[in-house]
């Protein structure tokens, strides 16, 4: 079994532990009350023990690193690690909000307690239950906080009431925009002449260019506002820029660096296997070709609150009657 | 306000009622001439006369059954037994008799019966004249238990007692004969079933009963400078016992800590802490704490009897780490 050791919240409002020095390496054998590590908050060092019996079996941030509270910062195994296949260092993982971390060993405090106290302050239990009293169970239910949250934020176990009022706001949880789609299917006969006409005149942009080239105009045609245009042309592993590439003539139109935003991405996967793509985060509206040059489909993605139904109506059709008459982009 | 003892509290509150109703009679021994080896009695015979403060031979069930027999037959005897201890020669006259006979004779019989006695240890009168055994007969239906905490409680009880048409037994703390406290000279009675909130506190009850009221109070001092504030409830009464007062303190406070001169096992802090967990356990923010006599015969040697008892040194380690959250026993 291996085990997550977070970096846990000494303070209240602790949000990062710099870690001062590992008492352990690699493929040692640790004891759950053994020192592994010191932390240095913004008040005093700590010292934090293992909290679990087993191996260490990687330490995934070094000395010296200032790590976000609920980090992973080691692995401890119950078997003796293979380190030869084993990362010595990796990145700290960010906090896990949903999950539910191992909870972190708990401090051992150097000043001064008594033995008691000392002996009542126990590790939460190692089956992953989260020790809470009724009162916060209570509360954390009333308020809709899942007691997951502190458990991901290191803060020790058994949780108290007030140990709600120590925890950081969630962050605002925006529900996903839903996103608005148009498809088009079309047969654009004249555009292989179209595109051979481009390659005996010049030009290096090619069929990317003739692509921004049409989007640029058919997207300018929804609105009388446009300023920039913006066209990102994806083909394959390669994606290239075109600032306002409806404004130039198609011969001289040449990709620039990529730049501030842009208006329009255009997927082309045409001759590809590939049929539809909707990926989660999109910096603008997509507007995907695919098929053959026999039959073509257009499917635009958009979100609403960006481009109006009616202009993403009107930018595919413009596309499609530019793809459909090539020569219309020229006059 | 005058402030007078808790024995002299006594007196009067028996004066009182002895002029009050010819029925009240008192009997026990050493209790005419003598005047109780505490002196509570004092003056009552030189009032009254031996027909109504009563010497006996040394036997406490004869006496005790011959009080029994009075009161069912229109008298209200006291009864003053020397020592709570002797509370186990007279089991059957109180448990079997007293208790039941308005039950069990279809409600004919009544037995206005008052039985006084006491309770409290570091005395250095070994294990048998040391015992606080208000939980043996709190246990029995049918019997009221008063343990009044100052010369306040101790006369407005027992006056309550002596008027109430059920056996009540009361139990006096042998070792605040000698405390004062304010008492008004005009006549009051203090009713049963209302526990009295002592001092106001928002991060802990403790619910403390006869001589342990006093220790929480100190106790209470000594929380005061760690910031920490305690509210302390005296019940009064036992049976029956005010546990409205007691849950609603713990709702707002989401901690409770009960303290009883009795043996811990089995006893009054049992009882109360597990009725507090039934009706409070979603305001609980902490285990619900115990503290009670130690489990063992009560020592002779001044040094080991201080030891079996609850100090205000205890009580506010105690209160301390269950308000800190780290009070906390791993299955």
């Amino acid at each position: 079994m291996r085990r997550e050791i977070i970096m846990p919240a000494l303070g209240m409002a602790q949000k990062t532990g710099l870690i001062v020095a590992w008492h352990k390496a690699p493929g040692d054998a640790v004891k759950a009350s053994d020192i592994l590590l010191d932390v240095e908050t913004d008040k005093s060092t700590m010292e934090v023990e293992a909290g679990h019996d087993g191996y260490v079996a990687a330490l995934m941030a070094g000395a010296g690193d200032d790590v976000p509270v609920g980090s992973a910062i080691a692995i401890i195994s119950s078997e003796k690690p293979d380190l030869g296949s084993t990362p010595a260092k990796a990145a700290p993982s960010p906090p896990a909000t949903e999950k539910l971390a191992i909870p972190a060993a708990v401090p051992a405090v150097p000043a001064a307690k008594p033995p008691l106290e000392k002996r009542m302050l126990l590790a939460a239990a190692d089956d992953g239950r989260i020790l809470a009293s009724p009162k916060i169970r209570r509360l954390a239910a009333e308020r809709g906080i899942d007691l997951g949250r502190l458990v991901a934020h290191g803060m020790r176990q058994p949780f108290h009431a007030a140990d709600l009022d120590a925890l950081p706001p969630a962050p605002a949880i925006t529900a996903p925009a839903m996103l608005s789609e148009i498809e088009a299917m079309i047969k654009p006969a004249g555009l292989a002449g179209m595109i051979r006409l481009l390659g005996e005149e010049g030009g290096t942009a090619g069929r990317a260019a003739l692509w921004a080239a049409f989007a640029a105009s058919s997207l300018r045609a929804t609105a009388d506002d446009h300023g920039q245009i913006s066209i990102r042309v994806e083909q394959g592993s390669t994606s290239l820029h075109f600032h306002d590439p409806d404004q130039s003539p198609l011969s001289r139109l040449e990709a620039t660096p990529e730049d501030g935003e842009i208006s329009l991405a255009l997927r082309d996967l045409t001759g590809t296997c590939v049929v539809s793509t909707r990926f989660a985060v999109e910096p603008a509206p997509v507007l995907t070709l695919t098929g053959d040059a026999g039959h073509m489909n257009l499917r635009l993605i958009f979100d609403a609150s960006r481009l109006t139904p009616a202009a993403g109506t009107a930018l595919v059709t413009g596309f499609a009657a530019r793809l459909l008459d090539p020569l219309r982009q020229l006059l | 306000m005058r402030e007078i003892t808790l024995s002299k509290a006594v007196n009067e509150a028996i004066a009182e009622e002895m002029r009050r109703d010819p029925s009240v009679f008192l009997i026990g021994e050493d209790v005419a001439e003598a005047g109780t080896p505490f002196k509570v009695l004092s003056g009552l015979v030189e009032e009254f006369g031996t027909d109504r403060i009563i010497d006996t031979p040394i036997s406490e069930p004869g006496f005790m059954g011959l009080a029994v027999g009075a009161a069912m037959t229109g008298s209200r005897p006291i009864v003053d037994l020397m020592f709570g201890d002797f509370l186990f020669l007279v089991m059957d006259q109180l448990c079997n008799q007293a208790a039941k006979a308005h039950y069990m004779s279809g409600g004919k019989l009544k037995v206005p019966l008052v039985l006084r006695t006491n309770l409290g240890a570091t005395r250095r009168s070994a294990a048998q004249h040391s015992q606080s055994l208000h939980a043996l007969v709190a246990h029995i239906p049918g019997l009221k238990v008063a343990l009044p905490s100052s010369a306040y409680e101790a006369k407005g009880l027992l006056k309550t007692a002596i008027r109430d048409d059920n056996p009540v037994v009361i139990f006096e703390d042998k070792l605040m004969y000698q405390e004062k406290a304010p008492v008004p000279e005009e006549e009051y009675l203090i009713p049963f079933g209302k526990a009295e909130v002592l001092r106001p506190g928002r991060d802990i009850t403790i619910v403390a009963t006869s001589s342990m009221v006093q220790v929480a109070q100190k106790a209470a001092v000594l929380l005061e400078r760690d910031g920490i504030a305690a509210e302390i409830i005296d019940p009064r009464t036992i049976v029956p016992l005010d546990m409205e007062t007691i849950l609603a303190s713990v709702r707002r406070t989401g901690r409770a800590m009960v303290v009883d001169e009795g043996h811990q096992s089995f006893g009054v802090t049992a009882e109360i802490a597990s009725r507090i967990a039934e009706r409070a356990f979603y305001h609980l923010d902490a285990p619900v704490q115990r503290i009670g006599a130690m489990d063992v015969p009560v020592p002779f040697s001044p040094v080991l009897e201080d030891m079996t008892v609850p100090t205000p040194e205890s009580v506010a380690e105690r209160g301390r780490l269950t308000v800190r959250g780290e009070l906390f026993h791993a299955a």
